[in-house]
């Protein structure tokens, strides 16, 4: 606690990382979902309702989310856009992907696992390292506040 | 494993051949409950379990609070696995259910995994004895090292932790000074036993000793000036022994160090109201606004410190100061029609007429019907100087004759038509306030005894 002392008065929320998958685009099918909503062939779909993408779990060899139903399937290539938002700063991460599988959730979502290929390594690795270390800090907060430490 | 930090860890946090097959001799028959509003969530870590070797005939799914709590009374799982957020509940709520339902502290588990990554929830858990706290998005490995982590420093601790561990079971069940013996001998196998300390304070409070329990923490505190468990429990045993400057002092060096929960501010608040120690209000207000979660109960109660706040530092002639709080009062309020009248009354008091005018504006539309909004209405109209007596009379007996009863119209009331020489009325009104509101009846006296009497017609 020393090393982030937080001040009298501020409850601070240093481990804030948010994620946003701004773009996906499924290269197979021209269907691209961007800022929540639906475009095909470049052009807005209105009738599709708003659907915020939702980054759920790092996988071995790339991601899993939630994306609206019906976006890709098994064997799509996809390309995606993912901002992770910290306090001190927004990494843009690109990236090229295959969708491994899919789960359609009844009158919800579906679930897909990409693999991701065609991106930027040192950007991924450092990505992954940010989520560790932070999982780490809020570990040892947590501990010390248990009393462990 | 159950030795080492997270942030000593290995950073891709994998885990050995060992590790695991003594995760899964804990695991054994045990039965896991998911709770987690996100289908895809409570399928992740399902899947992650069953690589792990737990079988799925042992976990069991919830998409609800009152799910989890049904699924929970019906089975007993010895580990549960949940969310902060439960649709409108929170997931800690479950804590103390789990805590009942499996009393044997080495046999449960409850871990949160939360997308909420604020401070006071981390501290939250903490009080509630959560065994591990994982932040969403997470991965498999994630998932797997703390809950490996948390289940062997329960299977497999070290000799001060058994010891205590040891304590703990005789505190539970009421075997005191045998728990005390036990902690005093925990104290000698490790450099820094804060935690024996704490325990040790627990039962000697629970044996009616709070002297020695403040001791023990005092104790624990010496070890580790920042140990957050000796510093809640002196807060906690300061506040037992109504020493509240004491305790307050030791809130301070927690707020100082720590983030607070909500629950914890609370008690801040109210304490340093308490204390008089008005300066502080604005600075826990901030803790306040940084919260992620804010709830009704906590957002009343600062609010009402805010007004407190206000009226000492008017009480100092510290008019800026005090109106600075009393802003901060009206925002939190988000529009609460009771609090916005706490406001406007305390302006009004304070010859502030024109100020409690703008607070007037606050009021919701639908609030406007409201006796809240009438009577501070009112009250500001009587305080104008430019008003006349006839304005607000008639104001008055308006609300009178729509039924509204509120000792500030009666208050009103009686001095206006006092003023202006209707003493039948006044005397009349001042009966039926008095009748009404029996413990008030000095201050409507006042509104005709502080007046001169007016000229008869």
């Amino acid at each position: 606690m020393s090393d982030r002392t937080a001040t009298f008065g501020q409850n601070t929320n240093s481990f804030k990382i948010n994620v946003k998958v701004a773009n996906l685009t499924n290269r197979t099918t021209q269907v691209e979902i961007r800022n929540g909503k639906r475009f095909f062939g470049g052009k807005a779909d209105l009738k599709s309702p708003p659907f915020n993408i939702e980054f759920v779990e790092f996988t071995e060899d790339g991601i899993r989310m939630d994306i609206p139903p019906r976006t890709c399937a098994t064997g799509h290539k996809l390309e995606l856009v993912i901002e992770f938002i910290t306090p001190q700063k927004t990494i843009k991460f690109r990236s090229q992907g295959t969708v491994e599988s899919v789960e359609a959730i009844p009158d919800r979502h579906d679930n897909i696992v990409a693999s991701l290929n065609s991106y930027d390594a040192n950007e991924w690795y450092f990505i992954q390292k940010l989520f560790r270390q932070r999982q780490s800090s809020v570990t040892d907060l947590f501990e010390k506040l248990k009393g462990d430490r | 494993m159950a030795q080492e930090t997270a942030s000593t860890a290995s950073p891709d946090f994998t885990l050995t051949k060992d590790q695991l097959n003594k995760f899964n001799t804990f695991i054994g028959e045990k039965n896991i409950l998911i709770a987690d509003s996100n289908q895809s969530v409570r399928l992740s870590l399902s899947r992650v379990l069953s690589e792990m070797g737990v079988r799925s005939a042992q976990i069991s799914l919830a998409s609800k609070y009152h799910e989890a709590k049904d699924q929970l009374d019906a089975k007993a799982h010895e580990i549960v696995i949940c969310d902060y957020h439960l649709d409108s509940r929170y997931g800690l709520e479950l804590a103390p259910i789990h805590r009942n339902k499996r009393p044997n502290i080495e046999e449960r588990l409850f871990v949160l995994v939360t997308g909420n990554s604020n401070e006071s929830t981390v501290a939250e858990a903490a009080e509630e004895d959560v065994d591990a706290f994982i932040l969403k998005p997470f991965s498999g490995a994630s998932i797997r090292y703390f809950l490996v982590r948390a289940a062997l420093a329960k299977a497999h601790p070290s000799s001060y932790r058994a010891e205590l561990s040891k304590g703990r079971h005789l505190l539970d069940s009421g075997n005191l000074e045998e728990a005390v013996r036990v902690f005093n001998t925990a104290m000698t196998l490790d450099s820094a036993p804060s935690m024996a300390c704490y325990y040790m304070g627990q039962g000697h409070e629970k044996l009616g000793q709070l002297t020695q329990g403040t001791e023990s923490y005092r104790t624990g505190l010496s070890f580790n000036e920042i140990h957050y468990r000796c510093s809640i429990a002196l807060f906690d045993s300061y506040t037992t022994q109504s020493k509240p400057k004491d305790a307050y002092g030791v809130m301070k060096t927690i707020a100082s160090n720590f983030p607070m929960s909500p629950q914890r501010l609370s008690k801040a608040i109210e304490l340093a109201v308490r204390t008089h120690n008005f300066e502080d209000i604005g600075l826990y207000h901030s803790i306040f606004t940084n919260l992620d979660e804010r709830r009704d109960e906590l957002r009343k109660c600062v609010c009402a410190a805010l007004v407190v706040g206000a009226m000492y530092h008017f009480r100092r002639n510290n008019a800026p100061q005090a109106m600075q709080l009393l802003q901060a009062a009206a925002v939190t309020a988000a529009g609460s029609a009771s609090m916005l009248r706490e406001i406007v009354t305390l302006l009004v008091k304070f010859n502030l007429a024109e100020s409690a005018d703008t607070f007037l504006k606050r009021f919701d539309a639908a609030d406007r019907a409201g006796a809240d909004f009438l009577c501070s209405d009112l009250a500001v109209l009587d305080a104008l100087p430019a008003t006349r007596p006839a304005d607000v009379i008639m104001r008055g007996r308006k609300l009178l004759a729509d039924g509204i009863r509120d000792p500030i119209v009666h208050r009103i009331m009686i001095k206006r038509e006092h003023e202006v020489g209707h003493e039948e009325e006044a005397e009349r009104l001042m009966a039926e306030a008095i009748s009404t509101w029996p413990d008030l009846s000095n201050s409507f006296q006042l509104s005709v005894t502080g007046q001169s009497p007016a000229p008869t017609k």
